[in-house]
């Protein structure tokens, strides 16, 4: 057979073997040897990817914001001017009422506010508080009081 | 023990017969010795982390063919070209003529039948053995046998056969 034939033939080949060039050591510097190569090029490429994002992250970070893209900011002069705000009545009795807790000189008109009817051009809500202030809303959160007082003590 | 004590030890124990497979394997001691280092070296970088040392035997065998394979599959530009016939020629005195026969047929089988050969009639290892350390399937191992065989039979011509069932007779 074919395959005894081959098995006997590597035996023979098997007697006589040269001696061999390279030994242990040799195997074991070159492998050092690749590995303290493979280490420098980790850290090398470990450091120069950190120092790529780092300047991605910088660039980014100092790049100057577009006026579209920025945080909304106060209207301007020319908005304010077109019209005024409109007064809601129900809010102005719940305003007075509050007032009207804390105690009757709060009613008073203050003197220290700014009550001056100059016409601001920043401002839009000057009218507004100076109606709030006025003594007719308070003398009518009063009257509006006494029933509830009146109906608890009985 | 360290790994570096520990693969001195096996180198010590095992570069014989690894050097002989490869040499089954390439069919001149020069480029056996090439693959074997190469060998050797792969296990070295490998051997911190593999997790069992019971099967260096089959892992370092693996390595040694699959290297021998790889060489040949490189593109043929890349290899070293041989321009004559080598200087020295040790396998024609210690063979007998049948033996070198049959030795030179072999060299005309293609690689990967070559390895599949010499694993299954020199390490007399199984098919599913054969076919984990060259990494195919069994059926792609017991074709390549069936091929292999082929070809040296054709390589050798039908009156070595019958040449050598009268030595057998003989004997």
């Amino acid at each position: 057979m074919l395959e005894d034939e081959l098995r006997k033939t590597f035996e023979e080949l098997n007697i006589q073997p040269p001696p061999r060039s390279f030994g242990a050591v040799d195997i074991v510097h070159r492998g050092v040897r690749i590995k303290r190569r493979r280490r420098a090029y980790a850290v090398a490429a470990t450091g120069t990817g950190t120092a790529m994002v780092a300047v991605v992250v910088a660039f980014a970070l100092n790049q100057p914001p577009n006026g579209d893209s920025g945080p909304a900011g106060p209207p301007g002069p020319a908005s304010s001017s077109s019209t005024p705000v409109p007064t809601s009545p129900t809010t102005t009795p719940g305003d007075a009422t509050s007032s009207t807790v804390e105690g009757p000189a709060s009613s008073s008109p203050n003197p220290s506010l700014p009550l001056t009817t100059s016409p601001d051009p920043m401002s839009t809500t000057t009218p507004t508080t100076t109606r709030t202030t006025s003594p007719q809303t308070t003398a009518s959160s009063t009257s509006t009081e006494q029933p509830l007082l009146t109906t608890t003590r009985s | 023990m360290s790994w570096d004590a520990e693969f001195t030890h096996y180198f010590d124990r095992c570069a014989d017969s690894m050097r002989f497979t490869a040499f089954l394997l390439c069919g001149n001691h020069h480029e056996a010795e090439d693959v074997v280092q190469s060998a050797f070296l792969k296990l070295y970088l490998a051997g911190p982390k593999l997790a069992q040392r019971e099967g260096l035997d089959a892992y370092l065998r693996q390595i040694v063919v699959r290297t021998f394979l790889a060489e040949r599959r490189r593109v043929r530009w890349k290899r070293e070209k041989l321009t004559d016939a080598l200087p020295e020629v040790p396998v024609a005195g210690s063979l007998s003529e049948d033996k070198l026969v049959v030795w030179q047929a072999l060299s005309a089988v293609p690689a990967k039948q070559r390895a599949t050969l010499v694993l299954r009639y020199w390490h007399d290892l199984g098919v599913e053995e054969t076919a984990a350390a060259l990494g195919c399937s069994v059926g792609t191992v017991k074709s390549n046998t069936n091929r292999g065989l082929k070809a040296l039979r054709q390589r050798l011509g039908p009156e070595f056969g019958e040449l050598w069932q009268e030595v057998r007779r003989g004997a």
